[in-house]
């Protein structure tokens, strides 16, 4: 079956829709899904998207039961996230990093954290990160010509600093 | 001791209240929708020890267990903002360490298994970061938080990954509403990586003139980042609204006119609904704000406000009233309220 949308590619995402009481069913290409935003399964604000993909994945001809992929920490399932839009723990994050990625960054941009570090991950990222803030927050204060603040940021970029080679 | 909501704050005429948000979760026990009942009681248990030896001084931590509360109780903290309204409704298994003036909560199996929250009067974002960090800092030291390097804190939803940050202004914005702004507001907003929405639910027209502007993003910016730019949107917004007010209402009679029958109704009335009376309360607010009314205090608005909710209602005459009866017990305590104004 060709999709819908584009009338080129073979159609490989089947769903419906249902509008004022009236369901209707779409097959698109690949291609098209993605521009659609059907890829999106966390639309961060007021969307109903989870009304969206369970119409999307409650399509039997789409995805036979069980056949989802599970995480293996928790047991949830590909689809389960999909349906609720949460995740089953945090490996989920690492199981279904492919999946997620486009929704992430559809959410957050293309960006990786740059904020807080916790206990957990070491005292050298800890400190790596307080390194990287310090030194925007000092670009900032040089740009503002607040140069007693700069110069106290730059004290303390040196001392994380020196400590950091004791410790490496 | 004083509840955060009665003391005063900067910009408080205009800033209703500041709030941030942290959600972590631990590495140890699968997320809300796959924890066992027996894994959630284990893991209030945890936080609890966490949080045990905590030296918060005057303001006191407790810790509540959320079945054992009555539903005017659990209401009450939804009105007054300490808990999510998810929370108060599904009570079995939950946690909330709440502050003697209410100024700390967390919630310990919302969303995701630990939600630090501090709330502040008018603009204190820094403040309430401060503590918030604080907290999460004590929490850390005993407790393994989900984390990865590129992804932050791992939350329930991918929209808090990252900082799991939530900063947010709650104010009142009656001339930039009656201008027919807020969606102009809104559209400029949100290509600063915020968002605004009225008090109760979606779409613009918020009750009382109440909106809440936070920071949408959480991963590739710092928290400070975060707090920052949206202090400088809301100090912004700020004056947008000082210059709405002036061109709103350009005569001021009209304006006094409006703030005085407000008080008058509210000062003689014998039934008030609580949607007549967040309505009423908001003019008296901005007849403060204006210099109007100078025998009432923004603090005795924001007393009233918090005393007169359905829930808070029920729970301080300890039985679940009938609509009616709400309404004439709202009357009276307006009526007792302001009788010196
Ligand atoms: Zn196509
Ligand atoms: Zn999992």
């Amino acid at each position: 079956m060709l999709c819908q949308k584009c009338q080129k590619k073979e159609a490989t995402t089947h769903f419906q829709r249902t509008v004022n009481g009236q369901t209707t069913v779409y097959h698109v290409c690949e291609d098209c899904t993605k521009e659609l935003g059907l890829t999106d399964v966390f639309h961060p604000f007021g969307f109903p998207m989870n009304n969206l993909f369970s119409s999307l994945f409650s399509s039997p001809a789409q995805t036979p039961a069980g056949a989802s992929p599970a995480c293996p920490k928790c047991g949830i399932t590909l689809r389960e996230i999909m349906d609720t839009g949460k995740m089953g723990c945090d490996e989920c994050y690492h199981t279904f990093y492919r999946e997620l990625a486009p929704s992430i960054e559809k959410i957050h941009g293309k960006a990786v954290h740059t904020g807080k570090v916790p206990r957990s991950a070491g005292a050298a990222l800890q400190r790596r990160r307080q390194v990287e803030q310090l030194k925007a927050q000092l670009e900032e204060a040089v740009k503002q010509e607040n140069f007693e603040a700069a110069a106290s940021l730059r004290d303390q970029i040196k001392s994380l600093e020196s400590e950091a080679e004791k410790h490496d | 001791m004083t509840k955060w909501y009665l003391e005063s704050g900067k910009d408080d005429d205009i800033v209703l209240s500041t709030r941030i948000r942290l959600a972590r979760n631990l590495s140890s026990y699968p997320f809300k929708s796959r924890i066992s009942p027996e894994q959630q009681r284990e893991l209030c248990q945890k936080v609890r020890s966490a949080l045990e030896g905590v030296r918060m001084g005057e303001n006191k931590l407790s810790f509540l267990t959320m079945e054992n509360m009555s539903e005017a109780e659990r209401l009450s903290l939804v009105e007054n903002h300490s808990v999510s309204p998810e929370f108060a409704d599904n009570p079995k298994d939950k946690l909330l360490i709440l502050s003697q003036n209410e100024d700390i909560s967390i919630m310990v199996g919302e969303e995701d298994h630990i939600r630090i929250q501090v709330m502040r009067p008018g603009l204190e974002l820094n403040e309430a970061l401060k503590t918030a960090d604080m907290l999460d800092n004590v929490l850390d030291e005993t407790l393994d938080y989900a984390f990865s390097e590129q992804l932050g804190f791992l939350t329930a939803c991918p929209t808090n990954l990252g900082t799991g940050l939530r900063a947010s202004v709650m104010l009142h914005l009656p001339a930039l509403e009656q201008a027919g702004a807020i969606n102009q507001l809104a559209n400029t907003i949100s290509k600063l990586g915020l968002t605004i929405r009225g008090t109760y639910g979606e779409g613009s027209d918020a009750k009382g003139a109440e909106y809440q502007i936070s920071n949408q993003i959480t991963l590739g910016i710092s928290e400070e980042m975060a707090v920052q730019n949206l202090q400088s949107v809301v100090l912004q917004v700020i004056e947008q609204e000082k210059k709405a007010r002036k061109a709103v209402w350009p005569n001021t009679v009209t304006l006094e006119d409006a703030v005085w029958r407000s008080l008058g109704i509210l000062k003689n009335a014998r039934i008030m609904s609580g949607k007549e009376a967040v309505e009423r309360l908001s003019l008296l607010r901005l007849g403060v704000s204006m210099g109007i009314l100078k025998t009432v205090s923004i603090q005795t608005l924001n007393a009233l406000s918090a005393q007169t909710g359905a829930g808070t209602l029920c729970r301080d005459s300890r039985e679940m009233l009938s609509p009616e009866q709400r309404d004439i017990k709202r009357a009276a305590l307006l009526r007792e309220g302001l009788k010196d104004a």
